[in-house]
Order: structure tokens, then sequence, then C-alpha cells
């Protein structure tokens, strides 16, 4: 397999309170697949923001930490490695989006002006033939009249043309005037819209998406959803998917990691996760799903109990105190990450079809939205079928002490 | 072409709000002497007897300095003898054309004496005003960067300790140990004696060298609670979620903090600055007392003392008018800093 694009490993980090420090996320590991989605889900509280911020580089400073772990994109340790990287990494190697689009842009600064900052800052990078003409440190200087020189008529419209594109990009009607327009004039998923062309000015290699959705309305929410698919299918674009949306992960990762308490629980292809969920706690999320096949007006399942403040956990199983398999060992040992892939189970459950074919031209197969996906992941019998040409093992990890008494 | 039409929606704005605080000042000339309030208490003094006088107390008319024929032009003046709303318009057209009355101590038109003050307050006023925001923002804005840091820790006992002390005491202790005991400084006044001898670039020197105690006493108490305001402000700022999209984007921290939450961060500043700006222009009695400056505060200190009341009306009058022109200052620049403001949110 390719060396994945992105790794954190053993992540640990947290926040010094006034109570002293406390740790949020404890021991996170995953690896990101170049072109591919991985979902974190969780319910809320459970770090996957703070996991997806220290990825970034962007804990709150100073009470945010990263006591250890190393984030390792293409090879290189972000946890360590000097500002000035990482000031080239926000933006042009990973971008983000929030959750909240309306707070995230700068109320008192045009849209316009929010997109070229980041236009001007990631330079003429995107057509090599092009002559620079917004090159990025010559935008800096400034005239003798103290006039920034990008006041210019032409490289003042070179950017208003790009970012134009950028907007047109993610779906923005009448973009020209958008631009002239301060973020209180725009609707929430408009916003959620200028954000995501503001983090794919700069290419991204790979774009995290802390729940993009949460703050908008339902139909709002699938027209983000869908544009957000197409993107990363026409630009073969990594993606880091943070939702507690079981139904969006289902639709829209290829590999899931289930977080509980700043732990990881489960990790797992997302076909594999909604057929055979090992940790008690993926099942529990599962079956508290609604679901078309069972009778109407059936009470939904749910967890039972509540999350333990992060200054009251369980010693061991961070789950124990609601898990209806805990036993004394679970509260006295931490369980971790252990593969429980059957052996001999192979294959990729989603998109089939490539591991097999040459995917030479396009980076992403564009028939593929048609027939696998419609059918595919929330058709959770679905069993075997649609093997790969190539067999690949499945990777399934789980912690969990008594995970094989759920397979049984 | 918003900004122009809130421009123009504000100054509209200033024609009822003029009127409303010209109405109040009015109905404060009913109560001073010779008019129905003084009047309904001599009646009930001569009523009374000698009750009364207790009731009236050592400031009511059997104390009373003013000579009758005072009275009489004050009665003629605040049109006591007319019908409320004529008096009152009648009064209006006197200060729009700044007739402000006679005062009884100089004996000249009100609005020269205030007139003759303006300068000296004006020039202690705007100097207060520039340094306080010159040093107060860029500090508050440091303070907040480091924040926690020795440097913040220290500035803050000093700041603190100005803020605690009432400023007259700042100035009495400034004069007592820089210009009393190690004679660094004048002891007061707005210039030296010599000032008409001295040459151009001396007559500088010398107004500043009279103004450095005086200023600190002024700047002593108004410090604190701007460069708290500048400090938390920035501080809420830096926190914002757009400050951490501006740092996802690619900027420095230094750079997503003036592009972006300093001009966020001055809006609670540009707020209050209105109300700055009257309170440093009409001065403290007690600061100018104490370095003897011939100031509005005094004016109006010893003006009250003196029982002068067209001089005190008239300061009354145009410091509430400095409170409006502070105001539309003030919402101009909260407009021009927050384009939510002209869109009517
Ligand atoms: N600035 C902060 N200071 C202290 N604790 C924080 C801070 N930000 C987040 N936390 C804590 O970290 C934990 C994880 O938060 P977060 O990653 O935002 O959760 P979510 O999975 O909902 O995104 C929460 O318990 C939260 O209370
Ligand atoms: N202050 C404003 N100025 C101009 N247009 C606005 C303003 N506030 C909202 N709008 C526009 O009104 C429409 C409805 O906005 P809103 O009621 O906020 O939508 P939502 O249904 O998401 O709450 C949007 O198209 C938005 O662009
Ligand atoms: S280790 Fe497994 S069985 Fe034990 S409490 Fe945790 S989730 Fe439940
Ligand atoms: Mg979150
Ligand atoms: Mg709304």
């Amino acid at each position: 397999m390719a060396e994945p694009i992105l790794r954190v490993d053993n992540l640990c980090c947290g926040f010094h309170t006034e109570d002293g420090y406390i740790r949020v996320v404890d021991g996170v590991s995953f690896e990101c697949e170049a072109g591919k989605t991985l979902g974190l889900v969780g319910e809320s509280g459970c770090g996957k923001t703070v996991s997806a911020l220290a990825v970034m580089g962007l804990l709150p400073q100073p009470a945010g930490v990263v006591e250890e772990g190393r984030i390792l994109f293409r090879g290189e340790d972000l946890a360590s490695t000097s500002h000035e990287t990482m000031r080239v990494v926000r933006g042009q190697k990973i971008g983000m989006i929030f959750q909240e689009p309306m707070t995230a842009l700068n109320p008192v600064h045009r849209v316009g002006k929010q997109l070229f900052e980041a236009l001007r800052l990631y330079g003429s990078g995107r057509d090599q033939d092009e002559p620079a003409v917004a090159g990025g440190a010559a935008l800096g200087r400034r005239n003798r009249r103290g006039r920034r020189l990008y006041e210019s008529r032409s490289e003042k419209d070179e950017l208003t043309a790009r970012a134009v594109e950028q907007l047109e990009q993610v779906g923005i009607p009448d973009p020209v005037r958008r631009l002239r327009e301060y973020p209180h004039q725009l609707s929430g998923g408009m916003r959620q819209r200028v954000m995501i062309a503001m983090a794919l000015a700069g290419q991204p290699d790979i774009l995290i998406a802390d729940e993009p959705t949460t703050a908008l309305d339902v139909t709002v929410q699938a027209q983000i959803l869908d544009l957000l698919r197409e993107l990363q299918q026409a630009r073969g674009m990594t993606m880091i998917f943070i939702t507690h949306d079981l139904g969006v992960v289902a639709e829209f990762c290829d590999e899931v990691l289930v977080m509980y308490a700043g732990r990881i629980a489960e990790r797992a292809p997302v076909g594999q996760l909604f057929k055979m969920p090992r940790h008690p706690y993926t099942r529990g999320l599962i079956e508290s799903l609604p679901r078309m096949d069972t009778p109407s007006r059936t009470p939904l399942n749910t967890i039972e109990g509540v999350v333990p403040k992060l200054t009251e956990m369980p010693a061991g199983c961070r789950f124990s105190n609601r898990c209806a398999y805990a036993d004394e060992r679970c509260g006295r040992e931490v369980p971790v990450l252990e593969s429980c892939a059957q052996p001999g189970a192979v294959g990729e459950p989603r998109d089939p079809k490539r591991s097999g074919e040459a995917q030479a031209a396009e980076p992403r197969d564009p028939k593929r939205s048609g027939e696998a996906e419609a059918a595919e992941p929330r058709d959770l019998k679905r069993s075997g079928e649609g093997e790969a040409a190539e067999p690949r093992a499945v990777r399934h990890e789980v912690a969990c002490h008594h995970w094989q008494r759920l397979a049984a | 072409m918003e900004t122009t039409s809130y421009f123009i929606r504000r100054f509209l704005l200033i024609v009822p709000t003029f009127l409303g605080i010209t109405l109040l000042v009015f109905a404060v000339t009913r109560v001073v002497p010779g008019g129905p309030i003084e009047r309904m208490l001599n009646e009930a003094l001569l009523a009374g007897g000698d009750r009364g006088a207790a009731v009236a107390g050592p400031q009511g008319v059997g104390g009373s300095a003013l000579s009758d024929d005072q009275l009489d032009q004050l009665r003629a003046y605040y049109g006591f003898d007319k019908p409320v709303l004529v008096s009152y318009v009648e009064w209006l057209g006197k200060v729009v054309v700044l007739d402000l009355g006679r005062s009884t101590r100089y004996n000249e038109p009100v609005w020269e004496t205030i007139r003759d003050r303006f300068p000296i307050s004006i020039f202690y006023g705007l100097t207060t005003l520039i340094l306080t925001y010159a040093v107060c923002i860029p500090l508050g804005m440091a303070k907040a960067m480091r924040h926690h840091s020795h440097f913040d820790n220290v500035s803050s006992g000093f700041v603190f300790f100005g803020y605690a002390v009432p400023s007259y005491v700042v100035g009495i202790a400034l004069l007592t140990f820089l210009a009393s005991q190690l004679e660094w400084f004048p002891l007061g006044g707005f210039v030296s004696d010599n000032y008409d001898q001295l040459t151009p670039w001396q007559k500088v020197v010398d107004v500043a060298h009279h103004a450095v105690l005086p200023l600190m006493s002024y700047m002593a108490g108004s410090f604190a609670v701007t460069t708290f305001m500048m400090k938390n402000s920035l501080m809420d700022n830096l926190s914002a979620d757009y400050v951490r999209t501006a740092i996802a984007k690619g900027l420095s921290f230094r750079q997503a903090v003036y592009r972006h939450a300093l001009r966020n961060s001055l809006i609670p500043i540009a707020t209050s600055f209105g109300n700055n700006i009257s309170l440093i222009l009409t001065g403290s009695f007690l600061i100018e007392r104490i370095f003897n400056i011939d100031g509005f505060g005094l004016l109006g200190f010893e003006s009250l003392v003196e029982r002068d009341y067209p001089v005190v009306m008239g300061i009354l009058v145009i410091s509430s008018l400095l409170f409006l022109v502070g105001n539309i200052l003030s919402d101009i620049c909260v407009a021009i800093i927050d384009p939510r403001v002209k869109f009517g949110q």
C-alpha cells in the first residue's frame, strides 16, 4: 500500500485550565490515504475538533498543548516543525472548514477582501504557465506613495477574476456582487460556501471538514454535502470528515474512526463498520439510527447514561460505566486497539471497481456515483459481493476487551 | 453609498437630540434663583415665618447673595414672566446665537468669559485625549498578546495604582515631589510670567514644561479604563473563530492580529470615545485648581461658589453640546469600523 499522506501517531493533547491540566485527546492514531475520505465520528465533546486543530497547529494558545505524538504529513512531523513551515502547510497543504459559518468569517471585512487575502498568500501557484502577475512576494511591497502595488488595476482585476472563479466553483450565484458584500449579508449556507472556496483556494492536498453542515438547516446540509463530494471527486482530494452523524458517514466516507471520550474505540472501512460493528459503543450508535425496515413507531435504541466528565473518567475503559458487557477487568485495564478482522476477510467495501481498474486518467471514477454508492453503504445487509479483483485485507481494529462476544 | 446615507441619517438626528438637550437644560433654568422654585420658597418663607428658613437652608433665600438688580436680569433673560413655551423658544433663539446672558461676577457676556477659557481647555483636553489613546491602545494590545506574562502583570500593577488613587491626589503628589521639592517642573499656571519675551521655540518648551504634571494627573484615571478595555476587547477577539480562520488560511499570528482582530477590538473603544471627548474637554476643576490652570473646570467651580448662575448655565449648555458632538464623532468612528452598523443590524 502507498505511504499514507497523513499519519497521526499516538496524539495526546489537552488544555491548561483553572482546575489544572486536562488531557482531552488520549493516544489517537490514524492514517489518511491519498484521495480517500476518513470519517471521524463520536458524540459531541469526544475530541474530534481538538484532534483536527492539533493537526493544523491551531489549538488555542497558550492553553492548548500537544503533549506527545507525531503528526506526519508526507513524512514531515508537523508537531515539531517550524512556524514558517506550518504557515505553508496551513491553507496550501491542509485546508480546514469549520462548524460555525456564522462566526468563521471576519464581520468587518468584505467577502472579497477575505478571499483576496488568501489568494494573495498563495500567489499564482495555480497556473505555472501564466506569468506570475500576482506573485505573493511582489504584492506585499509598496510603491513610493505607500499604496500597495496590488491596488493597480490589472492585479486587482486578476484577483477578482480568480475570486469569482473560486466562488463559482462552490456554486455561489452572482459572485461579483457577493465579493462586495459583508458576511452578515449572506445566509449560513452561502457563508459556508465562501468558507469552502477559501479553504480550497490554496489547492490543499487534504481538506479537514469539521462538522461543516451541523449549523445549517437540512436542505442546505444536503447541498453542501453534495458540493463537497463533487469538489473532492473533481480534485482527487483527501478528506477528513468530522461529524456526529452516522448517516453522513455512510454516504461520505471510505474509512471511519469512531472516537469515544478522547480515545479511538474502533476503526474500520465504512461497509465493514456498519456490517459488523465490534465495539459496544459503535453498535449502540448504529442501533440508535432510525431504520427503514423496522416497523414504524418502534422506540429507537439509545445508549444509556452519559459520558463522564473528563476529570471523572473510569480508570480502565472509558465506556465502562455505560457498557452492557463491562466487567471488572474493563474498569481496571485500558483496552488497546487490536485487529478484529475476520481471518480471510478481504475486499474493499467501498468503491470496488477502483482497485481493479487502471486509474490512469482521472483521479476518481465518476461512474462510481451512479451505481455503487446509492445502494451500498445504506444497504447494511449486503455481504461480501462486489469483492475487488485484487483482494486486500480488511483493516478493522477495535479497543475492547470483549469484542469477541459481540462478534459471536 | 450605504455609508453616505448612513451619515446623512445620523446628521439629521442631531436636530431632535439638540432640542432634547436644550429642553433638559431649560428645565434646569427654572430652579435658578429668581425662578419659579425660588419664588415658591420665598412665599413659603413669608407665610411660615422662621420655620421656613430652616427648610430653605443656608443656600436659600435668606442668604441670597444676588442683588435685586441681578435677579431682575436673570428673570428677563430666562423669561420667567412669560409662558413656559414662549420663554423656551425665546431662550433657544438666544442660545443659538451664543447669547448666554451676562456674567454677574465679571459683568461681561457669558460667551466671552467661556470663550477665553477655550484655548487652555482644548489644549489640555485634546492633548490628554491623544496621549491617552496613543498610549492605552498599544499598551492594551501588548498586554493582550502577552497575557499573564511578566510585562502584563507589572504594567497592570502600575495601571491599577493610577486608577485606585484619585487624580487630584496624584496631582498633589506630583506637585509636592517633582515641582516643589525637586523643582523639575513649575508649580503651576499655563505659561511662565516672562512668556511674552520668549522665542517661538522657547514658548513651545515653556507650555510643554508646564503641561507635564497636569497631563499626568488627567491621564491617571482614564488610563486604566481605556487600557483594560483595549486589552479585554482584543483578547476576546483573539479567541474568535474568524482569527482561527485567518490563521488556518496561512497567516501568521501577528498578521491575524493586525489585519483581523485589531479592527474588531476597536469597536468598544470607538463607542466610548464620545463620552471621553466631552468629559476631558470640560476638565476637572480639582486638577485645574491644584495647578492653577484657568480652564473650564475651574471656571465652573468658581461660578458655582460665587453664584454666577448665567455662567454655570452657559457651561451646562456648552458641555451638553460637546456631549452631542462627541457622540456624533463616536458614532461615525463606530460606523467606519463596523459595517454592520451602516446596514442597520
Ligand atoms: N479551549 C478549551 N479549553 C478547555 N477545554 C477545551 C477547550 N476546547 C475544547 N475543550 C474540551 O475538549 C474536549 C473535546 O472538545 P472537542 O474536540 O471540541 O469536541 P468535539 O468532538 O465535539 O469536536 C471537550 O471536553 C471540551 O470541553
Ligand atoms: N442584513 C442583511 N442584509 C442583506 N441581506 C440579508 C441580510 N440578512 C439576511 N439577508 C439575506 O436574506 C436571506 C434570508 O436570510 P436568513 O433569514 O438569515 O436565512 P435563514 O433562513 O438561513 O435564517 C438570505 O439570502 C440573506 O442573504
Ligand atoms: S472494554 Fe469493551 S466490554 Fe469493557 S467496558 Fe469497554 S467497551 Fe465495554
Ligand atoms: Mg467539534
Ligand atoms: Mg438563519
